[in-house]
């Protein structure tokens, strides 16, 4: 299957800052990838990339398998970072002005603007002013206008922040209905629970390089867990200390009888269990805890500091 | 190109502007506020003046030196002259206000020819009806000095050697006598002048709206929603386009005013036939939409490059100052229309559609078919240049958002190097 957009060794510099180095990255059909890294690791000039406001330096970008042009950008919706609209004017008159950007006729842009608002539940501020929308509904009406073209593939900086927990539901389905349509939706976020939940893949780049491009599946298997849920009938709190292991920590859970143990060297799970087993303690469960995509985030970046 | 994208940015911004109170209330309130303004300040005006010259005309005549024979007054003047027998007199009628001044002809005067005059303090508005009483006090020693020495129509002539009578000569070589009416004058020469001002103020108007609306989008990030939707350059003709469009509107608008204006004014007030400057009003509607697009596209070239509305409006104001050019060099204009001067204003291409229009409406000048089509020219090549430039500099502008102007960079986002 041909991807929807693909960069090979993309590079872009600021003056001395290099803002992307050797970047390679692809979204296929029905997929969504989570664009994620520290503040300024280079995101939303990657995303200004694809959208071909910002030039690379060096590289290619592919949109439907051909070189970037402006007839495939028409296929292509973007959500800025920095959200603007025209404060003094009507919703409505300001979709429709976007859609007609995007070649729409007035009536069919008119259309599905008010479909799309109807979808986030905005159907009431068709007429009102955008100055008189809150910072949420005005992110969604921005939302609006990206829905509004109904593109092959999405492009969206920071599409959740200030949302309340209502709307990015409704958002968040909207996205993943896209993906069942078979479009490409690429997403920068900080909210890393956003990602885990809705990301096929992620994207992980800090200081313009590329350092984990995976499944989200495979990125969180490939963490090592560091702790382990214990469900034990006796007190472990009491559990001796073990040279060879070496120092355990141990922390009650929710429940009682859970415990979460946290070793500070090496240990492996099959060696913690034996020690545990071996010391008396009436084990009933005994699980590594799943590392989250947060961990992994920061464990990746901590790593590259030392 | 998609015409539909540079239609779709032009509407908007139509719209945009013309719906703005602020645009509503210049495009129609001014004109009226501005013509109630200058009828309110010139009826006062005319009024102190009318007052001050019914009592600011008496002059007084103390004859020490017996240098006056007996004078009678000219029936129509507009000085009077009353003889007092000593200067005493004569200063305290002065400081009573009755009088506007009074000359001493002393026991000497016909030696050295001295006089003196004397008035209360100096006032610049007196000035004009002192020196008429000067003249016509000299008129009258003249006729005395003369008296009896010789022949009468001589006497006369050496009084009075000038009686100017007017002629005037049209270009077909036609000659007349007719009487200047100079309210008319006035009227025909008041329509250019305002008419070049209404343009220069439409084209800084509608420039800086354009700046406005680019420095806002700038600012709030929306210019970056509409490079994703359309090419650099149908946003920048669009933009000139609508907002063209707009400041159009607004100079018809203010043109047909004045007019309406002009001619309830010179009709009321019996000054004649009113003759409309249809010649500059058509040539000035062609040079108009060239001028602004001309104009249009170095502001917003340039006003592209400020990070905020305040900078834009600040780099753009540079091409707003040649504009006024025409209108500080007025004097000029008018007095030579046909001079070097208005012949290179009319040419330039900054200046041309004020220049233009100020010369297609004076009567004295002759504006030759190949001067129009020239100015024209220049004027369309120099629009084709700054617009096709303007376009691809315009994207390179907006592209250096948020960073410190640098021209090597600015080069190279143009793609020029």
């Amino acid at each position: 299957m041909l991807p929807l957009l693909s960069l090979r060794q993309v590079e872009k510099s600021y003056g001395h800052v290099r803002a992307l180095r050797a970047l390679d990255l692809e979204v296929m059909p029905g997929q969504i990838l989570g664009l994620l890294g520290p503040n300024g690791a280079g995101k939303s000039t990657l995303l200004r990339m694809i959208m071909d406001i910002v030039r690379p330096d060096a590289g290619t970008i592919e949109l439907f398998g051909q070189p970037l042009c402006r007839a495939s950008l028409e296929r292509v919706s973007y959500l800025p970072e920095e959200r603007g609209l025209y404060r003094k004017q009507s919703v409505i008159d300001v979709l429709v002005y976007l859609g007609t950007l995007k070649g729409q006729s007035r009536k069919l842009a008119a259309q599905r603007a008010l479909h799309w608002l109807e979808r986030v539940s905005l159907s009431h501020t068709a007429n009102l002013q955008v100055e008189r929308l809150s910072k949420g509904m005005s992110q969604k009406v921005q939302l609006v206008a990206a829905f509004m073209g109904e593109p092959e593939i999405y492009v969206l900086d920071e599409p959740f922040s200030g949302l309340d927990p209502l709307s990015l539901r409704e958002v968040r389905a909207l996205i993943a209905e896209q993906r069942a349509l078979g479009r490409g939706v690429i997403l920068s976020t900080h909210q890393m629970n956003e990602v885990e939940d809705l990301c096929d893949s992620i994207a992980l780049i800090d200081r313009g390089q590329l350092l984990i491009s995976d499944s989200i599946k495979n990125v969180l298997g490939a963490q090592v867990s560091n702790s382990y849920r214990v469900r034990c009938l006796d007190d472990l709190a009491e559990l001796p200390q073990n040279d060879r292991l070496g120092p355990l920590a141990v922390e009650r859970g929710a429940a009682p009888n859970d415990w979460l143990i946290i070793p500070a060297g090496p240990a492996s799970a099959h060696e913690i269990l034996n020690f545990m087993l071996g010391a008396g303690m009436r084990i009933e469960a005994f699980s590594p805890v799943q590392a989250t995509l947060e961990q992994a985030f920061l464990r990746t970046l901590e790593q590259r500091l030392v | 190109m998609q015409c539909l994208k540079v239609f779709a940015v032009a509407r908007f911004e139509f719209l945009s502007v013309v719906r703005r109170w602020s645009f509503l209330v210049v495009t129609v309130l001014m004109p009226l506020f501005l013509g109630a303004g200058v009828l309110g300040v010139g009826g006062l005006q005319s009024e102190a003046f009318s007052r001050r010259a019914n009592v600011a005309t008496t002059y007084a005549l103390v004859d020490e030196g017996r240098a006056l024979g007996e004078f009678s007054q000219e029936r129509d003047s507009q000085i009077r002259f009353v003889r007092l027998n000593t200067e005493r007199e004569a200063r305290a009628a002065l400081q009573a206000g009755s009088l506007s001044g009074f000359f001493v002809l002393p026991a000497e005067y016909r030696r050295d020819g001295r006089v003196q005059l004397v008035m209360l303090g100096a006032d610049p508005l007196d000035e004009l009806s002192t020196r008429v009483a000067e003249e016509r006090l000299a008129d009258l020693l003249r006729a005395q000095l003369l008296k009896d020495r010789l022949e009468p129509e001589l006497e006369a002539l050496v009084i009075h050697p000038l009686r100017v009578e007017r002629r005037t000569l049209s270009p077909t070589g036609v000659s007349g006598t007719e009487a200047v009416d100079s309210g008319t004058e006035l009227a025909k020469l008041a329509v250019p002048m305002l008419v070049a001002f209404l343009l220069m103020l439409a084209l800084i108007g509608t420039s800086s709206y354009l700046l406005q609306g680019l420095g806002a989008e700038r600012e709030n990030k929306v210019i970056e929603v509409l490079l994703a939707c359309a090419r650099a350059d149908e946003i920048f003709l669009g933009k000139l386009f609508g907002l063209g469009a707009a400041g159009f509107v607004q100079f018809a608008v203010w043109v047909s005013l004045l007019l309406v204006g002009l001619s309830v004014a010179v009709f009321s007030l019996g000054l004649g036939a009113f003759e409309v400057p249809w010649r500059a009003l058509f040539i000035g509607g062609a040079f108009v939409p060239l001028g602004y697009f001309f104009i249009g596209s170095l502001m917003l070239t340039t006003g592209s490059l400020g990070s905020n509305v305040r900078e834009s409006q600040q780099y753009a104001m540079i091409w707003a100052s040649p504009l006024v050019l025409p209108m500080t060099l007025l004097g000029s204009v008018l007095s030579e229309p046909d001079g070097r001067l208005a012949t290179f204003l009319s040419w330039f291409p900054f200046t041309s559609p004020v220049a233009l229009v100020l010369r297609l409406s004076l009567k004295n000048a002759h504006v030759s078919l190949w001067d129009v089509l020239g100015a024209a020219g220049v004027l369309l090549l120099c629009t084709w240049v700054s617009v096709t430039l303007g376009a691809r500099l315009f994207r390179a502008g907006l592209l250096m958002s948020g960073s410190a102007f640098s021209f090597r960079s600015f080069l190279k986002k143009t793609s020029l190097k």
